[in-house]
């Protein structure tokens, strides 16, 4: 299983997630568990505190789904396969832009409060 | 409780051999072994066994040297939580008072006359069916895999108990009290079926579900039926809960309805800082956020928050502690719209561990804190 170990902030157009998501699944895409069955994936998440099994984060079965961002976009937070991380971190998937955590909070609409 | 049913059920347990009896009833108060792994041995060691793990007060060795009559006094005893010998006891009037006892019938002299009267077998059947695993408790336990079997089987016979089996769906969360891996967190209560999705990957723990507010990660639960909004009844929601910091004024435990505008909201149960847990209710055009906790609730430390309205008045309360409650006849807005479990909608999301979420279409009581702390809340440190 290659995936990174520690969970990264990725940030698309929303367009990204039917246009560009599933070529990157087709490319990179592997399999992670999740409830006994495989998933075919391009992320994680840990699924346990003591980090020892990573399980299968999928747009498909809605356990994962973007955060809004202030500029339109929206980001993932996940672990990502290793070789998508790769093509992220040498500028091959141009659509996609890394972000750190303060950038993140920069971008992160304030919560409602009703 | 009813005399038991003379059944299928019942009378499998009473054809058994002997000793086999004794070695379900062992299994059974254990929650754990199988008959054929204690049925061989001599009688008086079974008894010795049942007589430990019903937690009598003497060593095994001991009630092995011991007549069986102690061992049934004791029984009697931990069982009763009387106190006293009734070594005098023969063996038919000793089983017969302690399958009372087991059933909660000993202050129902007609039963206990009953149970005294009826054969060995039909005595010890009554208390193998008694101390079986609920039905709906192992159904839970088989298809979430939740491996913590004696506090979920505890916790279902004393929601029963309390007459809110029916009324109430809850999502245990620790790990060993639900599946404890993937992205289906099961729901357990009569209400109805409510699995939840895990979403964003809130990461399971042996005190719960782990939520980071930076990731929005919550449980999503679907309700196709209207069930789980509380429009036009009287209902509580409640939750068990460590924060981890990072709260905000509207930081939620659970609540239902997109909650991005008002006419969206339904209710929330928060939790913003140390003195201040809220009940939001909203009706789609005005709401209120009900109120100020009796007791501090400072981060790292579980409480039960739960909230209640019976349609004029809105109330939470901390643990055991005194309802803070305030006035809304509006009733709240009927909606189809996501329960959720670690935010609001999917917004306003929790920094923290839940161990425990639930909704009730009518009022819990405080019996239901108590039930909780000695089930399936036990080392979390509830006061």
């Amino acid at each position: 299983m290659s995936y990174e170990l520690t969970d990264r902030i990725i940030a698309v157009v929303p367009e990204a997630v039917e246009t560009l998501f599933p070529a990157l699944l087709a490319q990179y895409g592997e399999a992670l568990p999740d409830a006994g069955r495989q998933v075919l994936t391009i992320g994680g998440h840990w699924d346990d505190a003591a980090k020892t099994r990573i399980r299968a984060a999928s747009l498909t079965d809605g356990t994962i789904t973007g955060q809004p961002l202030t500029d339109g976009r929206v980001a993932f937070r996940c672990l990502w396969q290793a070789d998508l991380a790769a093509a992220f971190d040498s500028g091959q998937i141009p659509q996609a832009e890394q972000l750190s955590e303060k950038e993140l909070a920069q971008l992160t609409p304030q919560p409602e409060v009703i | 409780m009813a005399l038991p049913t003379l059944d299928a059920t019942f009378a499998s347990a009473a054809d058994l051999p002997r000793r086999q009896m004794l070695a379900q009833w062992l299994v059974n108060l254990q929650y754990s072994g199988s008959v054929a792994d204690y049925w061989t041995l001599p009688e008086h060691y079974l008894w010795a066994k049942i007589a430990v793990a019903a937690g009598a007060p003497r060593s095994e060795a001991d009630y092995i040297s011991l007549p069986k009559n102690y061992v049934w006094s004791d029984l009697y005893n931990v069982v009763s939580g009387s106190s006293g010998s009734t070594i005098d006891r023969g063996e038919k009037e000793a089983i017969g008072w302690i399958a009372a006892a087991v059933r909660g019938d000993s202050n129902d002299p007609a039963k206990v006359a009953t149970y005294i009267n009826w054969p060995w077998r039909y005595q010890v059947a009554s208390i193998i069916t008694s101390l079986a695993v609920d039905a709906d408790a192992q159904s839970f336990i088989t298809t979430s895999g939740a491996t913590d079997i004696e506090a979920i089987d505890q916790f279902v016979k004393g929601v029963k108990d309390l007459g809110l089996w029916d009324n109430m769906v809850c999502w245990p969360l620790r790990s060993t009290q639900n599946a404890g891996t993937g992205t289906t967190a099961y729901s357990l209560g009569g209400l109805g079926t409510f699995n939840g999705t895990l979403v964003n990957g809130p990461t399971w723990g042996a005190n719960g579900l782990a939520f980071v507010l930076a990731s929005s990660q919550r449980i999503e639960v679907t309700d196709t039926g209207n069930l789980l909004n509380g429009a036009g009844k009287n209902f509580s929601v409640g939750a068990v809960a460590s924060s981890s910091g990072g709260r905000s004024s509207a930081t939620s435990l659970l609540g239902k309805g997109s909650n991005t505008t008002l006419g969206g909201l339904s209710y929330a149960l928060r939790h913003i800082s140390d003195n201040i847990g809220q009940l939001q209710l909203g009706d789609g055009a005005t709401q209120i956020i009900q109120g100020t906790l009796a007791s501090s609730w400072p981060n790292d430390t579980f409480a039960f928050a739960l909230g209640r309205y019976d349609q004029s008045t809105a109330s939470i309360r901390l643990n055991a502690g005194a309802d803070q409650s305030g006035a809304f006849a509006n009733g709240v807005r009927s909606t189809t719209d996501q329960f959720s479990i670690g935010a609001a909608g999917t917004v306003n999301h929790y920094n923290g561990t839940i161990a425990f979420a639930m909704f009730a279409d009518t009022l819990a009581t405080a019996d239901l804190y108590t039930l909780y702390k000695t089930t399936l809340g036990l080392n979390l440190g509830l006061p």
